[in-house]
């Protein structure tokens, strides 16, 4: 092919060319909005699924609500769920002193922290926090030790887990009064508080 | 404007016509002299850069019947080269066009060779075509361009005809055998009347005849069909003419008529040159062009020209088809979306309608429940010291010379769990109680195996509750491994010997 073949061909290779780039942009630039309408797509039609499947299982949702309302309000109360009344744990403590007839306790509570084993309970929609507690009382005999964690458990505060405890004979003298403490317990626990994501929803 | 130009060039005159959507729409007629050629120039400037396509019905033609070793791809076309130079030196107005392969073993590759043998002819129309730089298509030779006849007129079934037909050059005789072209003769009878018409050509089809046997393509006794093509409605007595003279011979005549409904053309324009017929078979199928490269050349610009534009045209189809497609598919897309919007608003709308009648709750449903079975899981998870007293004090019952000192209590994750729960982010294992017992035997008076019968007595104890699943004594009053020191003095002093302590360590067992 000569130059002056070249010369004879170029209006239509321009042309060419011109009509390949042009349908190239448009064909890439029609696609995007194409792709992008299908993006938007996508989570319309999950939110329809969703929607679809919450109004198919109202009625399974009442169940549960009537269900399980109760013991939900029971835990508010309780202390368990909501955010941590550390008054309510001391009035606890304190409560729980008078009636088990201990002889006084050293409380030493830290600050707040995740629950260490929350993953193993699938929270969800919950935030699980804890406060370690450290428990330091005299006790007259062992037996005062089961009775004082019963006593607190009954309380308005929340859960517990007891961790550990040591239980230690002390020097007694022979001829001292007869209600003195002949064991100090040191007792390690888990305050266990669970809070709400939309604790401010009044309506489901 | 027409589609292309089409010319019937003889030796006398030229036949032009102009071809317009798949039909040929103008036929005029121009003398081979200075006057034509002028004439035709006027003609082609009606029809600036339409590409012009000339068939040739002149004597000066050559047809050469050969067979080649069979080959393939670069070895045919230089064999063949060399054969047409070889037969037609520097002409290169010729071709070869091949027919099929022999019936022998060898299979050789029939050839039929043809050539324009005096290219002078059409020298002076392909000057006024070079001089308005119209694209000339091809060059071909009228007996090549008569092959399509036979299926417009439905001869395909014979295995020897002849075509006969009278053109503005002179009779035509074009010899078919099995549907190919074999040899083609343009008599030219000038000055006949119209009385010896009949005998003058029924002499020259007899003499065809002749030729064919004399050249061994057929013999005598074969059956010949003779097809005439009566343009100017003049060969009539033709046929009964030749079936007079000859045996197995046949006839078949189409007038004027016949040829005007097989071939669909306008009757006036056959009235203006029997060429006609030629002009619309070259119209409607090109034979094989026997003109150069360097005549075609600017043929083939206009060619590249038209495709690139038809590719352009292709291109741009394609991309609005596709930019079609895509703007349906946003279109479609975007409906889906606003319909499933409309769902999702109306089955919210039906959800509250639904919930109005639910209690008033402080979190969602499925919170409530989760909520409520943590707190059970982890009430569940719970565990007090008081089953490992219990044990404890049901060993220390019946030993009544140990003495406790404190007890240590644990409910943990321990060694290889814990660290496993650490890393996992479900966790992973069980906690389990563990215990560490500090004691001593009371009373003591220096016998270490005494106390050390007690000790493992308590510890045997320990063992046989159920809910114990090891016991360790960890510690005792005295070291008695082989393997370290041992010192002491076995006078009987109170004071020296008042306790002989010991540690036991105690795990239970995992409550399901």
């Amino acid at each position: 092919m000569s130059s002056s073949d070249l010369r004879a061909l170029r209006m239509p290779l321009v042309v060419l060319l011109i009509v390949l780039l042009a349908g190239g942009v448009l064909v890439f630039y029609t696609k995007l909005l194409a792709d992008a309408s299908s993006q938007q797509l996508k989570p319309q039609e999950n939110q329809l699924r969703e929607a679809r499947t919450r109004y198919q299982k109202s009625g399974d949702e009442k169940e549960i609500i009537t269900r399980y309302l109760g013991d939900y309000q029971r835990l508010q109360k309780q202390g368990f769920i909501g955010t941590e009344s550390r008054i309510n744990w001391l009035d606890g403590l304190r409560v729980a002193n008078q009636q088990a007839e201990l002889f006084g306790v050293e409380y030493q509570i830290g600050a707040q922290q995740p629950y260490a084993l929350a993953a193993e309970y699938n929270p969800g929609n919950f935030a699980i926090q804890q406060s370690l507690m450290k428990l330091n009382f005299p006790l007259l005999h062992e037996g005062d030790l089961m009775r004082f964690f019963s006593i607190l458990s009954t309380k308005v505060v929340g859960l517990f887990h007891l961790r550990q405890c040591k239980l230690e004979r002390l020097d007694s003298n022979p001829t001292t009064l007869r209600f003195q403490p002949n064991l100090r317990a040191e007792c390690e626990l888990t305050w266990i508080t669970m809070n709400p994501a939309d604790s401010t929803r009044s309506k489901p | 404007m027409a589609d292309k130009i089409l010319l019937c060039v003889s030796a006398n005159a030229a036949t032009a016509g102009r071809w317009h959507g798949g039909k040929l729409v103008a036929v005029q007629v121009f003398s081979n002299d200075q006057s034509g050629w002028s004439g035709f120039n006027g003609f082609l400037q009606g029809s600036p850069g339409t590409p012009v396509h000339i068939v040739v019905d002149v004597v000066e033609e050559d047809y050469r019947f050969e067979s080649l070793p069979h080959s393939m791809g670069r070895d045919r076309r230089e064999m063949v080269s060399r054969k047409l130079k070889q037969l037609y030196r520097n002409n290169p107005y010729c071709r070869a066009w091949l027919q099929g392969r022999d019936t022998d073993k060898r299979h050789d590759d029939r050839y039929l060779f043809a050539a324009l043998t005096n290219p002078d002819l059409i020298a002076g129309w392909l000057n006024v075509i070079e001089a308005q730089q119209a694209p000339l298509a091809g060059v071909y030779l009228l007996p090549m361009a008569s092959h399509n006849l036979l299926k417009k007129f439905d001869l395909g079934k014979t295995s020897s005809l002849l075509l006969v037909t009278q053109n503005s050059a002179g009779l035509r005789q074009t010899f078919f055998r099995d549907q190919r072209l074999r040899i083609s003769r343009l008599t030219q009878l000038e000055n006949i009347h119209d009385e010896s018409r009949i005998a003058e050509y029924a002499e020259e089809i007899s003499n065809t005849r002749l030729y064919l046997a004399a050249v061994k393509v057929m013999t005598l006794e074969e059956p010949l069909l003779v097809v005439i093509l009566d343009q100017s409605e003049t060969l009539a007595g033709l046929s009964r003419e030749l079936v007079k003279q000859q045996s197995n011979i046949l006839c078949q005549h189409f007038g004027r008529s016949e040829i005007v409904a097989k071939l669909g053309l306008a009757p006036e324009l056959l009235q203006v040159s029997p060429d006609v017929v030629y002009l619309q078979m070259l119209g409607e199928q090109q034979p094989i062009n026997i003109a150069p490269a360097e005549k075609t050349h600017i043929f083939w610009l206009y060619q590249a020209r038209r495709n690139i534009y038809a590719a352009s045209a292709g291109a741009a189809l394609l991309s609005a088809l596709w930019c079609g497609s895509n703007l349906y598919q946003q279109y479609d897309y975007k409906e889906q979306t606003s319909v499933a919007a409309r769902q999702t608003e109306q089955q919210q709308a039906q959800y509250l309608e639904v919930t109005k009648q639910f209690p008033a709750t402080p979190t969602s449903a499925e919170n409530l429940r989760n909520a409520v079975e943590i707190a059970q899981k982890i009430r569940k998870e719970g565990r007090t010291p008081e089953l490992m007293l219990n044990v404890i004090s049901h060993a220390l019952d019946a030993s009544p010379n140990v003495i406790l000192k404190s007890v240590s209590w644990k409910y943990s994750k321990e060694g290889r769990e814990a660290e496993l729960a650490r890393q996992s982010p479900q966790g992973v294992g069980a906690s389990k109680q563990t215990g560490l017992i500090e004691a001593e035997i009371r009373p003591f008076k220096g016998d270490y195996r005494a106390a050390m019968v007690s000790i493992n007595s308590f510890a045997e104890k320990l063992r046989q509750d159920e809910n114990v699943a090891a016991v360790n004594v960890i510690q005792l009053p005295l070291n008695i491994n082989p393997g370290t020191s041992l010192s002491g003095n076995t006078a009987d002093s109170r004071e020296q010997f008042s306790s002989a302590p010991f540690k036991v360590a105690l795990s239970l067992r995992q409550e399901p």
